[in-house]
Formats: structure tokens, sequence, C-alpha cells
């Protein structure tokens, strides 16, 4: 009695999973992270040649198998290397892919940053009148407002 | 014969290059005026010249001439005439020497029209534009050379020769014909005509910039002389580019069939680079022209659009990376990276020289934070900071990680999506800022006051937009910042016609045109700004918003997609008489049940390859994309891929904004007192 | 690249002494794009090997489908066929029962048949060698490390490496019977 009963509450549990089979949908949303090394560049759900096909039939069996996109992706990264990822999942390449250019445009604003300072510095040494200016009168607003921003 | 005239033509435009080329750093070294007009004659000869190179190959082309090897590669028969003059940049060596031409019609157009006026300029103007251009006609006739022929050899063997080899006979044409391999099939789009002829003229165009900025920094004279003969011909190489890249991403968007139009492909980025860098130069050049200052960052800027230009053509043309935009593997790999780093380093030595000499210090001091120089200064930051990201993703992270870690990784989507949309963010905000800030000293009051009206008009789409659908808070921000910057731009035309019709009674189209005329490079700057906001909205929408379903349906079923239906009506087969075979799906679109559109995607299968054709419903509102990506034996089930772009036309119009504002901009100023007079009372008001 | 370092103008002072004082910027841009241009004359070059065709064959241990590891330096005093594959790839289906005969008449004659699956899904790879009745050892490439020590381009390519351990032919193509065992004989005189 016991096990009909287990095994209907895993049926009732099974059938939506049966109605819903994988859709192609859920495929790309997959493939639309990898890339297949037989066509460099372009994403494997907008590539059409028979490895990449096969390489999209295989993430529908592994989810039909009910594997979570991450363990798919995991599972392509361990088979064909780093490559076939978007972005690396590995920590360090991921770290020397995504830090850098946030750490060079970082240093792009602090040298952009240090030469207005500059700038600002060298006319206030000069503190120079300046006779294009038709609008003196707000400097000393500015300078203050920027104080008080500071 | 064709090919004799062809080759001999481009050997004596190499030979006329190489000759410009010596006389003109014997006339920079001795000071002799004969050898600089000698230098000038015969760099000018070089465009017509390969002229006449290049209509020899046309020729060939379209008379099908299949002796020569290139010919035979790119046509067949069956090519429509169309094609066949598309062929000539469909491959390496047509596209090579099409390229050389280019370059030599900017020369001969800049040599032709600043001889006059940058004398001084002009013997290291012609130095580095013949260097230039004889480097890429030496890779034409040595390595990939458009005027080989297939030769039989007494014993049998197929020769490939630009001469005829001792002993050796011209093979049977018939024969020749009938192996002919025909144009690539992703080449044969309608766009492929105009698409990469604008992308080369914008490339080969920064080289005129690149040589007058040589040309300064070796003779010394580094007054705004060289920024002036400069700003116009970056300008027009700059809208060349700008519109290759648009017109390459509406190919893409026609024929690769996936929806897009922008894949972050490294060699669309590489086309993307200078063009970011000529763009930052004609901001932070403004600061120059009007306060001296920058210069040295100019000069730098100058530099690296050509070096990227060098640098982009390298890395497509030698197989470094692999893409469908890319040309096959070369020889001439070596060579292009040669000449790119040689160049570079060249320039940044002169530059390294003459600012140990101080002459690239500023000529004028700083005259307010909220001026619109410290804005120039954070948009050039901006487009640095771009510059590296998109370089580092494209080439710097993929390289380094193969050569230094021997683990080789791609940066797709994924990571352009993640670095670059705050840097566009504040591209945007300081568009609508700059305009409203005024030159040396402003107030944070003043720039506030000048957002107001901006910021309501804002409010209007943005509700709109809304009310759409689009509802989510990074969208709501993106078109808030696209937006505001657009209307900036509009109310700052508006203020300046208004201020004329106020002052002198002039009716508004009076006005306007007026406005125009008396100040091209700024209106014309704001019809910029306006073309970007809206391709911005496009991006926005097409990328935010996109919606795609993919599903197999069997003849009579259909699938949905938000409240689009598509449904599988009926499949046919049909063979083309180029010899592609179609397969042809007919679908019908109906939007609320209501119908709205028959479309037929189809699949074009070549010999090569298989090619997908969308069939595309489109509209302000949005373009609805279907793709036939498989189907069964019978046709009976067909796979299909729908997705809904929204708002992209927004980018192709905006494309035409972008093309009509920079030709205001760059249109030559008839009388000169006008630009003299920009300290009018009136363009105070204005400003 | 660009780097806003650049930016910094030095002109701190009117004193034109001070003007021919280095930009620590400017240098540190020159000295990056030289390094620059240095590593991506090594990428290049690099990128730009074809597959050897002679010279020592570059080692490599692999894991085969039967669960046996195969390393080539073991296999040094055999005549070692070392072939890419793919089941996507069509001419590897042509291919495939030439290897097999192969395999079948070589093997006691000091000769082994390696297959290696390249970019493939191992599902497909093992129904592809089921479907062909292959008894030959094969392997599936994990990480492409294999396929990239020997710079291949595509499947199927196929490298013949003798009992020293170096290249002896390359087939750029899927291999025929004729022309393998023609390389096989020469290395193997006397077998005849």
């Amino acid at each position: 009695m016991k096990t009909i009963l287990l095994a209907l509450v895993l049926l009732s549990l099974a059938l939506p999973a049966l109605a819903q089979p994988v859709s192609d949908d859920d495929v790309n949303a997959v493939a639309a992270r990898l890339y297949c090394p037989v066509c460099e560049n372009v994403p494997l759900d907008d590539c059409e040649t028979a490895a990449c096909r096969q390489w999209k039939s295989e993430i529908r069996y592994q989810l039909d198998a009910g594997l979570s996109p991450k363990t798919i992706i995991d599972d392509f990264v361990a088979r064909f290397g780093q490559r076939v990822v978007g972005t690396p999942t590995d920590p360090t390449l991921r770290a020397l892919a995504l830090v850098t250019p946030w750490a060079l445009a970082l240093g792009a604003f602090l040298s952009g940053g240090l030469l207005l300072r500059r700038w600002a510095r060298q006319r206030r040494a000069a503190s120079l009148p300046d006779a294009h200016d038709p609008q003196n009168d707000y400097r000393a607003r500015v300078e203050a407002d920027l104080r008080a921003r500071r | 014969m064709l090919a004799e005239i062809g080759l001999g033509a481009l050997l004596l435009a190499f030979v006329a290059a190489v000759t410009a080329l010596l006389a003109a750093l014997g006339a920079g070294l001795r000071k002799r005026d004969d050898w600089l007009r000698s230098a000038r004659n015969a760099a000018l000869l070089t465009f017509p010249l390969l002229l006449c190179s290049i209509s020899a190959l046309l020729l060939a082309l379209l008379d099908g001439h299949y002796q020569i090897s290139y010919v035979w590669s790119v046509t067949d028969p069956a090519t429509p005439s169309f094609y066949r003059f598309t062929a000539l940049w469909g491959s390496q060596q047509g596209s090579l020497l099409f390229w050389s031409l280019l370059l030599s019609l900017y020369c001969f157009g800049a040599i032709l029209l600043n001889w006059r006026e940058h004398r001084p300029l002009m013997p290291g103007v012609i130095a580095v534009t013949m260097a230039t251009l004889a480097f890429f006609l030496a890779l034409s006739l040595l390595l990939e050379n458009p005027f080989e022929r297939f030769w039989l050899a007494a014993d049998g063997a197929v020769l490939r020769s630009a001469f005829i080899p001792a002993g050796a006979r011209a093979p049977d044409i018939a024969r020749l014909a009938a192996t002919a391999s025909g144009l690539n099939p992703l080449l044969r789009h309608f766009g492929m005509i105009i698409h990469p002829p604008m992308l080369y003229l914008g490339f080969t165009g920064f080289v005129i910039p690149f040589a007058f900025a040589l040309a300064a920094l070796a003779s010394g004279d580094l007054s705004a002389t060289w920024i002036r003969a400069t700003r116009r011909w970056t300008l027009l190489a700059w809208m060349f580019l700008g519109l290759g890249l648009l017109l390459g991403g509406r190919w893409a968007y026609d024929v690769l069939g996936w929806g897009g139009y922008w894949g972050w492909d490294p060699v669309e980025n590489a086309a993307l680079l200078p063009w970011l860098t000529g763009t930052a130069f004609l901001h932070s050049v403004l600061i120059q022209e009007k306060r001296g200052m920058l210069r040295l960052w100019n000069m730098l800027l100058v530099i690296f659009a050509f070096s990227a230009v060098l640098f982009g053509t390298f890395a497509t043309r030698s197989g470094l990376i692999e893409s469908v935009h890319s040309f096959a593997r070369s020889d001439i790999g070596f060579p292009l990276f040669a000449f790119w780093s040689a160049m570079t380093l060249v320039a940044l030595g002169l530059t390294l020289w003459r600012q140990r000499q101080g002459l690239l210090r500023d000529e004028r001091a700083f005259a307010g934070l909220s001026g619109r120089e410290s804005l120039f200064v954070l948009n050039n930051v901006v487009f640095a900071a771009l510059f590296i990201a998109i370089f580092w993703g494209s080439f710097g992270a993929p390289l380094i990680s193969e050569v230094l870690l021997d683990a080789p990784i791609t940066l797709g989507v994924d990571y352009f999506m993640q670095v670059t949309p705050p840097l566009f963010a504040i591209l945007f905000l300081l568009m609508g800022l700059a305009p409203l800030a005024a030159w040396g000293n402003s107030s944070l009051r003043r720039l506030g006051m000048g957002l107001r009206a901006p910021l309501l008009l804002t409010l209007p789409p943005l509700a709109l937009l809304a009310l759409a659908g689009m509802r989510t808070a990074e969208a709501l921000l993106a078109y808030g910042l696209v937006t505001l910057a657009g209307m900036v731009a509009l109310i700052e035309i508006i203020r300046g016609a208004r201020a004329r019709v106020r002052a002198w009674g002039e009716t508004w189209p009076q006005a306007l045109v007026a406005l125009f005329n008396r100040n091209r490079g700024r209106y014309g700057g704001y019809v910029v700004h306006l073309g970007v906001t809206v391709i911005g909205i496009g991006v926005i929408g097409s990328t935010l918003f996109q919606a795609e379903t993919q599903r197999t349906l069997a003849r009579g079923e259909s699938l949905t997609l938000q409240n689009y239906e598509l449904r599988f009506d009926d499949f046919s087969e049909a063979l083309a008489n180029d010899g592609r075979l179609l397969q042809v799906a007919a679908v019908t679109l109906s939007r609320d049940g209501r119908h709205i559109a028959r479309l037929r995607p189809r699949i074009d299968v070549f010999p090569q390859q298989p090619m997908t054709i969308a069939g595309i419903h489109s509209s302000a509102e949005n373009d609805v994309y279907v793709l036939l990506t498989g189907h069964d034996e019978t046709g009976a089930r067909a796979t299909f891929r729908l997705t809904i772009n929204p708002l992209i036309n927004f980018v192709w119009w905006g494309g035409l904004l972008l093309l009509a504002g920079t030709l205001i901009a760059a249109w030559p100023q008839q009388l000169s007192v006008a630009s003299q007079r920009q300290d009018s009372p009136l363009q105070e008001l204005q400003a | 690249m660009p780097d806003a370092e650049r930016m910094n103008h030095h002109a701190s002072d009117d004193d034109a002494r001070t003007a021919a004082r280095n930009h620590p910027g400017l240098l540190a841009l020159t000295a990056a794009v030289l390094l620059l241009s240095v590593f991506f004359g090594i990428a290049f070059s690099r990128n730009n090997i074809a597959q050897p065709e002679a010279g020592v064959a570059p080692d490599f241990e692999v894991m085969t489908f039967a669960g046996e590891t195969l390393g080539l330096a073991d296999l040094r005093g055999r005549v070692v066929v070392l072939n890419f594959w793919a089941s996507w790839c069509g001419p590897c289906r042509v291919e495939a029962p030439v290897l097999q005969t192969i395999h079948e008449r070589w093997r006691k004659r000091g000769v082994t048949v390696l297959g290696i699956a390249y970019i493939d899904v191992d599902r497909h790879s093992l129904a592809f060698i089921e479907e062909f009745g292959l008894t030959y050892p094969n392997a599936p490439d994990r990480g492409n490390r294999v396929s990239d020590r020997y710079n291949i381009q595509g499947v199927p390519e196929t490298f013949v490496i003798d009992q020293q351990g170096h290249i002896a032919h390359f087939f750029y193509a899927a291999v025929n019977e004729t022309a393998l065992e023609t390389v096989l004989l020469r290395l193997l005189p006397g077998d005849a």
C-alpha cells in the first residue's frame, strides 16, 4: 500500500514535468551563453553548423534529464575548456577579464580628475581675471558651490 | 590584355608613390621647393593610375576573364552583373586594391585642397600618405596580387603567376569558366554595394589627419594650423565610418539571420575603435581651437585613430581573429602587423620628442571647473575608458589569457553588456550637459537653469514609453538620459533661431537657415547629437525589450509571442536561376487576432553553405522578424524563430540624421568672414 | 591603447626649462604600446602556426572512452596513426571504416590507430564508434588540449607518427587506404 501511495505521489510530481517538455526557448537560453569553437565569436543559439546543432541537442538532452542550466554550462566548460562560455567561469580568468577594464577605466577617470585639479590650481595660482569671461561674478558662486559640495 | 594593363598601372602607381615619398622627404630635409612640386605631381598621379588599374579589374570581372585567378575565385558565369561589380571588394586581393584606391583619393583631395594654405606642412603630409600608400601597393604587388593569372605548364601543372612562366600557356577558357567558384553567398546582398566602400572611406580617411599630425610634429609647427586642416577631414572620415558601421549592422540584420545588428564581434569592435577615437577627437579639438588646451591629448587621439585603423586592418585581414566579417588567413598578416607597430611607435616617438621640447604645452590657463572644458575632458575620459574596455574584451583578454595562461577564452556579449552600458550612460549625460555649459567659466546654477526646459520636455516621451510597457528602472533611466541629450540639442537649435527671430524679425525658416549657415559646426553638431539620440532610443528598445521564441510547427499550427501570433501555412521549394535552392515557408502574422501580414522567411541553399533570410514586418513601433531555422524532409513541419525588436528602425533613421548633421558641419564655409565673427554679441547670446 | 594618464599635462608653471621634463604619462603610454606590439607579435606568430608536418610530435595523455589512460610517450617504438574526428563531420564517416581496416591489418605489425574526438559530445561519439564497430582506442579531447597542441583547423586531420615519436606524415583531409598504407610501408619496410 505504502509503495503504491509513494508511486502515486512520485507520479503526480513527475506529471507536470512530463506535460511540459523542454522547449526550444529553454535550449536557446542556455545556448546563448555558449560559444562553440567551430563558429568562433558566434553565440551557439545563432549558429547552425552540424557541430552546433549537436551541441544544442545535447543541451536539450541534459535539460530533459533535469539538469540546471548552470550544471550544463559547467559540464561544457569541463569538457571543452573556458573558451566555450561568453565570460569565463574560472574565478581567476573571470577576474582577469572583468576587473581589468574597470581598473583601467578607473585609472582614466582618476587621470582626468587629476588633470582638472591641476588646471584649477594653476588658475588659482595665476588668479588672473579672465578677460573673455563676461560672468566673473558667477565664479565666486561656483567656487562656493564646489566648496559646499566637498 | 586587361590583366597587363591593370598590373602595369598598379606598378606605375607604386613607382609614383615611392618617388613622391622620396622627393617629399628630400624637400622637407633640404627645403627645396622644386622637389616638393615633383613630390606633389607624383603623388597626384597615383590616383588616376590606380583608377585605371581598378577599372581594368572591374572590366575583367564584368566580362568574365576567368584566367585572372581573382575573377575566377569570386564570380562564375551565373553571377549577375550587380554582384560582379560588388565582387571587386568581395575578397582579399580586390578589396586591398580598392582600399589603396580610396587612400590615394584622399591624398589627391588633401593635396589639391590644402596645397596653398598649408604648404609648409606638405612635405610631411605627402611623405606620410605616400609611405602608407606605397606599403599597401607593395602588399598588392607582392603578396595579394589581384592580377595573377592561371597558366598551364608544359608538364600539365596549373600555375598561378602575374607573368607568363617560361614554357607555359593559357588554360582553356571554357574549363576555367566551368570551374569558377562564384561569390561567397553571404556577400550577395544589396548592402554590399555600399557598406564596404563606406567603411573603407571611413578607415582610409583617417590617414589625412594622421599625416598632418606627423607633418606638424616633424616640422615643429605645432600651432593651430594642423588642427585647422585636420578637422574637416576627420569629420568626413568619421561620417563614412559611422555610416559604414550602420550599414554593416543592417547587412548583419538582413543576412546573418540572428535578429540583431551588433554582435560585439571582434571585427565589428575593431571598426568601432577608430570611430570612438574620432568622436573623442572631434570634441576635444574644440577645446584646442577655442582655448588652446589639450594639445598633447589631441595629437595622441589623431595618432591612435589611425593606429586603430591599421590595427583593425591587421586583425581583420590576417586571420588573427575569426569572424563572419573577416577575410581568410593570409600572408599579409606580418607585414600589416609590422607596419601598424612601426607607424604607431614612430608617431609616439615624434610626440615624445616634441613634448620634451615643450612644443605641446597648453597656451591658456583653465577658467573654471564647471566650464565646458571640464565636461569635454570628462567626455574624453569616458571615450578612453570605452576604448580600453572594448579593446580589452576583443583583443587584450583573449590573447593574454591564451599566450600567458595557456587558457583560450571568449569574451562575448555578456562581457560587453556588463562593461559598456554604464559608460554609454555617462556619455549621454555629458551630451546633455555640455551644450548648456559655456566655454571658460560657467556656473552650476546656469547649468541648472538651462536644464529645466529639456527636463520638462523629457517627461512626456518617458511617460509614453512607460505606458507602452517599458517600465523597468534601467530602461527609464536609459531613455531619460538619451532623451534629455536630444532635447538639449533641439532646444539649443530653437533658442538660436528664436534669438534671430526676435532680434532681426526674421521668419522662423529664415532664422533656421541663417543659424545653420552662420555656425555650421555647432548646429550641425547638434543635429548629429539628435541623430545619436534617435539611434540610442532604437538601441535601448531593441536591446532591453527584445522578445524571442522558437518552436516547431506543423502546417496550420501557430505560435504566439506577446500579442502576436504566427501561423505556418505552407512550404515550397524552388530553384533560382543562379543555382541556389530556395526553401520558402509561407506564414501569416496577426496581432490581437487581426491579420497584419503574410511573410516568407526562407533558406537559400548555396553549394557552399545555407543562408537564412528572415521575413520581416517592419513598422515604427517594432520589427517582427521571422526566421525559418529548419524543416523536415516533406516540409510538413518547420521550426520558426520569432523575434520582436522594439523601436529598431530608430537606429536606421538616426543614421540619416547623423549623415545630415555631419554634412552640415563639414560643408565648407563660403565666407571666411562668418567664422571670424564668433564673438559678436548675438553669438554670445546663443552660447 | 589610449590611457587617460597621458592627459596629465605637466605645464605646471611657465618656466621654459621645465618644459624639457619627461612626461610620465606619455612615456608610460609609449612603453605600453611597445609592450603591446611585442605581445601581439608573439600571439600572432603562435596563432599562425600550421599543423606540424615534421619534427617531434607534441606529447599528450588522454583517457579513452574505454577508461584506459594512454600517452603518446608510452607508444614509442610503435607507429601511431593519430586521427582527429567528430561524429558531426561528414568525411569522418567515409574515413572510419578505412581506419578500422588499417587497425585490423596493421595492429600486430606495430601500428596503433588512435582516434581523438574533436568538439564532440560523448554520447554521439560513442554512437559513432558503435555504428562503425571501431575497435581501436578512441578518446574525447578534454579541454581541446590535444587539438590545440596539433593546431588542427578542422576534422578530419590525421598525423602519422613514427617509432621515434617524429611526425612522418600529415593528412589534411580524409585518409584513403592506399595513401595511408604507402606511408606505413615506408615506416615498417620489413613487414611488407
